[in-house]
């Protein structure tokens, strides 16, 4: 049986859609909301901030992979390295998370929906729709997953672009000072604390051996973390020019705030209705990757050659475990605190320990042999 | 009562389903397989206790 990671290989254009594709729907959830609170008026730089950490981190691991593990996901690294239990621990840790992200999301989604769009609609039936689909896609695999991505994100970025726009009657520039907001150091605190949005370097570790050209990949986690911090940052200080930072911390889903503000004369106003489609098309997008990517580590941990049957299982439980909070403030606060507030471990710590203590120990090794 | 009966066919199909993915590879890997395929059966009663959990609480 073939080893489950020897499938999908995918290019470099599709790779940056993906990867840019997790990140951006970040601007619906309730990230805007989290460094709203941190930063205040200097929230808009917390999306730059954290994307130089994450930058610094996906270089370094790209680095050491490179060099010493070529063609080798994180698992792989782990188990060759600190044998199959680590491994499997490490796997348990990643997927665990990423079902908590997929889940995370989906409710946010579903909540979003119901408010916006279809308020009679039961949420067990926007969340059985909305998982039908997502693992339809996860089904598909990762290249079914990136090239939608790619078709996918130019319409996203000018959907951001067009909402940010549209709203320009509304802006006052004065309401982004004072410039650092709650102060230099609580900006630094605040990226430092949500860096986690930006997973590159924890799906580098997982996408690694699934890229067509290894060379054009440092540029792959470059321009997909630029890109999103831009369009981030840009969303965040358009949307601090609309709402003061106060009331941005008593909303939920922030872009369709905005998008509601739209008035560009009598037949140019209320347009969110058609964003709200695009919206819950990327955050499809997104967990469909999510899930994967569970699926996958759990597969490349046990050895399994297919990780497809087990997906409606893990779908399933995605969907029961977005619906343990009893309301979306839960949920928000659930992943605030949590997800947001301590991915970073996941995100970067778990990867850049296991890839940094995995090369140090294969370094150690080979001047042990070339002394002998 | 019978809302949630209903509603839990799928979650019994889906359990069903992993469970006899597990078996499959038990099958596949001699003795090994044990090992590798109960990770399945964990996540197919895992997500089959959760969703009865949260259909129970929602509409019972």
């Amino acid at each position: 049986m073939r080893p489950v990671s020897s499938k999908a290989k995918i290019g470099a254009k599709e790779l940056t859609a993906l990867l840019t594709m997790y990140v951006v729907p970040n601007a619906f959830l309730s990230y805007p909301s989290a460094i709203s609170h941190s930063g205040m008026e200097a929230a808009w730089m917390e999306p730059l901030l954290s994307g130089v950490i994450a930058m610094v981190l996906f270089l370094m691991v790209q680095t050491l992979i490179r060099r010493h593990f070529k063609g080798l996901d994180f698992i792989e690294i782990a188990k060759e390295t600190f044998g199959r239990a680590f491994a499997i621990l490490v796997a348990l840790a990643c997927a665990a998370y990423l079902l908590a992200s997929t889940a995370s999301v989906m409710r946010e989604f579903e909540e979003n929906v119901i408010t916006t769009v279809l308020p009679l609609t039961p949420i067990l039936m926007v969340g059985l729709l909305f998982i039908l689909v997502v693992w339809y896609m996860a089904y598909c695999g990762l290249e079914g997953i990136a090239r939608t991505s790619l078709i996918l994100l130019p319409i996203l970025v000018a959907g951001i672009v067009a909402v940010c726009l549209m709203t320009v009657n509304w802006w006052k520039p004065y309401l982004l000072l004072p410039i650092w907001g709650a102060g230099p150091e609580a900006v630094e605190a605040g990226s430092l604390r949500y860096s986690s949005i930006f997973a590159n370097v924890l799906l580098v570790c997982i996408l690694y051996p699934h890229a067509k050209d290894d060379k054009s990949f440092r540029r792959v986690g470059v321009v997909s973390i630029l890109l999103s911090a831009v369009l981030l940052s840009g969303f965040i200080a358009v949307y601090h020019m609309v709402f003061t930072p106060q009331q941005a911390n008593h909303m939920t889903f922030h872009l369709y705030q905005l998008a509601r503000m739209i008035f560009l004369g009598r037949f140019f106003q209320r347009m969110e209705a058609i964003f709200i489609f695009l919206w819950v098309t990327s955050a499809v997008v997104k967990m469909a990757f999510t899930l994967w990517a569970t699926a996958y580590l759990l597969a490349s941990a046990f050895q399994w050659p297919v990780y497809r049957p087990i997906l409606p299982a893990l779908a399933l439980g995605c969907f029961s475990i977005s619906m343990v909070p009893t309301d979306v403030m839960s949920a928000v606060q659930w992943e605030q605190q949590y997800l947001l507030g301590w991915g970073w471990t996941i995100v970067f710590a778990l990867p850049l320990g296991v890839v940094s203590l995995a090369s140090l120990r294969k370094r150690g090794r080979r001047g042990r042999l070339r002394h002998a | 009562m019978l809302k949630f009966v209903i509603a839990m066919i799928i979650p019994v199909l889906v359990f069903r389903y992993t469970i006899s993915f597990g078996g499959w590879l038990s099958r596949h890997r001699g003795a090994k397989g044990k090992v590798i395929g109960s990770p399945a059966y964990v996540v197919a009663s895992g997500s089959l206790a959760l969703t009865g959990y949260v259909l129970w609480r929602m509409l019972m």
